[in-house]
C-alpha cells in the first residue's frame, strides 16, 4: 500500500525508538488506554514492531501471525476500527479470542499516516468494556496524526543518508573520469582539460562506451605517448 | 528553489557523468522533505570525504545564503555511508530547538547514534549555497591521472603526492605542481 517514496523514508531501523515513543504517549495520553502497540508496514523489509506491555505485545502478536484483525483492518482501509469485545462483531474470532484471554474488552485501532499515506496503526487496549467514547477516538485520531508525522524525523535521516550515497557514488564516478581525464593531459602533453575531455569522449564513443566505463579503462591501462 | 550558486556547482558537478547525475535531484529533494517535517528549517551542508585522501566536498544546500542572525538552531550527526566514505549533515532552522527532538530519536537510534551528534544553537559564520572543494578535488584527480601516466600505480601516485605536501604544504598545492610540471 505505501509508495516508494514513503518506504524509502521508512528504512532506518530508528523506526524502533520512535514506534515505542508513540505507544507510550498514546498510553499516557489517551484516556481509558490500559495497553498500546505500534506498528508500521514497510516492504519489502517486514513490519516493525513496538507496545508498551505484554498484554499489547502478546494480542498484536497473534493478529500478525494470523493476518487478520483490527489493527491490519485498519492499516489495510485506513480508517479507524473500534472494537467492543462484548458485542456481536465476531469478525476476527482468533485476534478477538486471544485480546479476550488477555483481559482486553475494547480494542481501538488508528491508522498511522505518512504524508496521507497509512504506513501502520496504532493499536490502544482497554481493560474496561465499552471504553472510548466518539471523543476519545477523536481525540486518538488526532493524537495519532502527529505521532505518524514524528515518524518523518528518522525518515529525514534515512533519506540525509540516501543523499550521501548517491553524491559519494557520483563523486567516486567523477574521480575516475577526472583521473582519465590527467592521464590524456599527459600522453598528449596538452594541459587543457577541455580538449583531453573531449579525447576521452571520442574514445568513450569508439569503445562503444559510456564516459566513466572508458575512463576505467584508461585509468586501468593508460596509453603510451602520442605520436 | 533552490539558490543559483548551487544550481551552477551541481550543474559543474554532472558535467563529467554525461547528464547522468542524480544528486541535483536528490539534494532537493532532501531539503524539501526537511522542511515539510520542520516548517523552520533553512537548508543543510552535506560533507564528503573519501577515504583515498581527497580534498573534502560540501554540499550546502538553500534558498539563499544563512546569516548567523536567521539560523537559531542547527544539528550535526554523521551518516552510515558504505564504500568508505566519510558523510556528515548539519541541519540548520530559524527557531530555538527545532532538532531537539531529531536528537533524542538519533541518539536511541542503532544507526546513528549516540556518537557524533552535536546541537548547535547557530552558526558563526554566513553560510554559502554552493559546492565547495569541488575544484581543488578535480585538481587532484588530474595530477593523480598525470603520473599514472608517468607509469606509478594508483598507491605509488598518491605516495608521491603526499611527499610534494611535505614541499609545498598542502595537497592542492601538491597537485598544481604536478599539473604545471606534467610536461615538463
Amino acid at each position: 500500500m505505501t509508495s516508494t517514496y514513503i518506504e524509502s523514508l521508512l528504512k532506518g531501523v530508528a523506526l524502533d525508538a520512535a514506534l515505542l515513543d508513540v505507544a507510550l504517549s498514546a498510553e499516557q495520553e489517551v484516556d481509558e488506554v490500559h495497553s498500546a502497540g505500534a506498528v508500521v508496514e514497510r516492504e519489502p523489509d517486514g513490519r516493525v514492531l513496538a507496545s508498551t506491555s505484554t498484554l499489547a505485545a502478546e494480542v498484536d502478536g497473534v493478529q500478525y501471525r494470523s493476518g487478520q484483525g483490527p489493527c491490519l483492518h485498519a492499516y489495510r482501509t485506513n480508517r479507524v476500527v473500534l472494537l467492543d469485545l462484548g458485542d456481536d462483531d465476531r469478525r476476527w474470532p482468533t485476534f478477538q479470542a486471544a485480546a479476550l484471554a488477555a483481559g482486553a474488552h475494547t480494542v481501538l485501532s488508528v491508522p498511522l499516516r505518512l504524508d496521507d499515506v497509512p504506513i501502520g496503526s496504532l493499536n490502544l487496549y482497554s481493560r474496561s468494556r465499552g471504553a472510548f467514547s466518539t471523543k476519545v477516538i477523536r481525540t486518538a485520531e488526532l493524537y495519532a496524526r502527529p505521532a505518524a508525522l514524528r515518524l518523518s524525523w528518522c525518515g529525514v535521516a534515512v533519506h540525509a543518508v540516501d543523499t550521501a550515497e548517491v553524491a559519494a557514488l557520483e563523486l567516486q564516478d567523477r574521480a575516475v573520469v577526472e583521473r582519465a581525464l590527467g592521464v590524456l593531459m599527459a600522453v598528449h602533453a596538452d594541459p587543457s582539460v577541455e580538449r583531453a575531455r573531449l579525447r576521452l569522449e571520442q574514445a568513450a564513443a569508439g569503445m562503444g562506451l559510456d564516459l566513466p566505463l572508458a575512463a576505467a579503462r584508461v585509468v586501468a591501462a593508460p596509453p603510451g605517448p602520442a605520436g | 528553489m533552490l539558490s543559483p550558486d548551487l544550481l551552477a556547482d551541481l550543474s559543474d558537478w554532472g558535467l563529467h557523468l554525461h547528464e547522468r547525475s542524480f544528486t541535483q535531484l536528490s539534494v532537493d529533494m532532501l531539503l524539501r522533505d526537511l522542511r515539510r517535517t520542520v516548517p523552520s528549517a533553512l537548508g543543510y551542508t552535506l560533507v564528503l570525504g573519501l577515504a583515498s585522501g581527497l580534498p573534502e566536498v560540501s554540499i550546502t544546500v538553500a534558498h539563499a545564503r544563512l546569516t548567523p542572525d536567521q539560523v537559531l538552531s542547527s544539528i550535526a550527526f554523521d551518516l552510515p555511508v558504505a564504500h568508505g566514505v566519510v558523510a556528515r549533515v548539519t541541519f540548520y532552522a530559524g527557531l530555538e530547538c527545532a532538532f531537539d527532538r531529531l536528537g533524542d530519536l538519533l541518539v536511541a537510534s542503532a544507526t546513528f547514534g549516540p556518537g557524533g551528534i552535536e546541537l548547535g544553537r547557530g552558526v558563526r559564520e554566513t553560510v554559502e549555497p554552493g559546492v565547495q572543494g569541488l575544484a581543488d578535488y578535480s585538481r587532484v584527480n588530474y595530477a593523480v591521472g598525470v603520473l599514472l601516466a608517468r607509469g606509478k600505480s594508483f598507491d605509488q601516485a598518491h605516495a608521491h603526492l603526499r611527499h610534494l605536501v611535505e614541499q609545498h604544504g598542502s595537497l592542492e598545492a601538491a597537485a598544481e605542481h604536478v599539473l604545471l610540471t606534467f610536461n615538463a
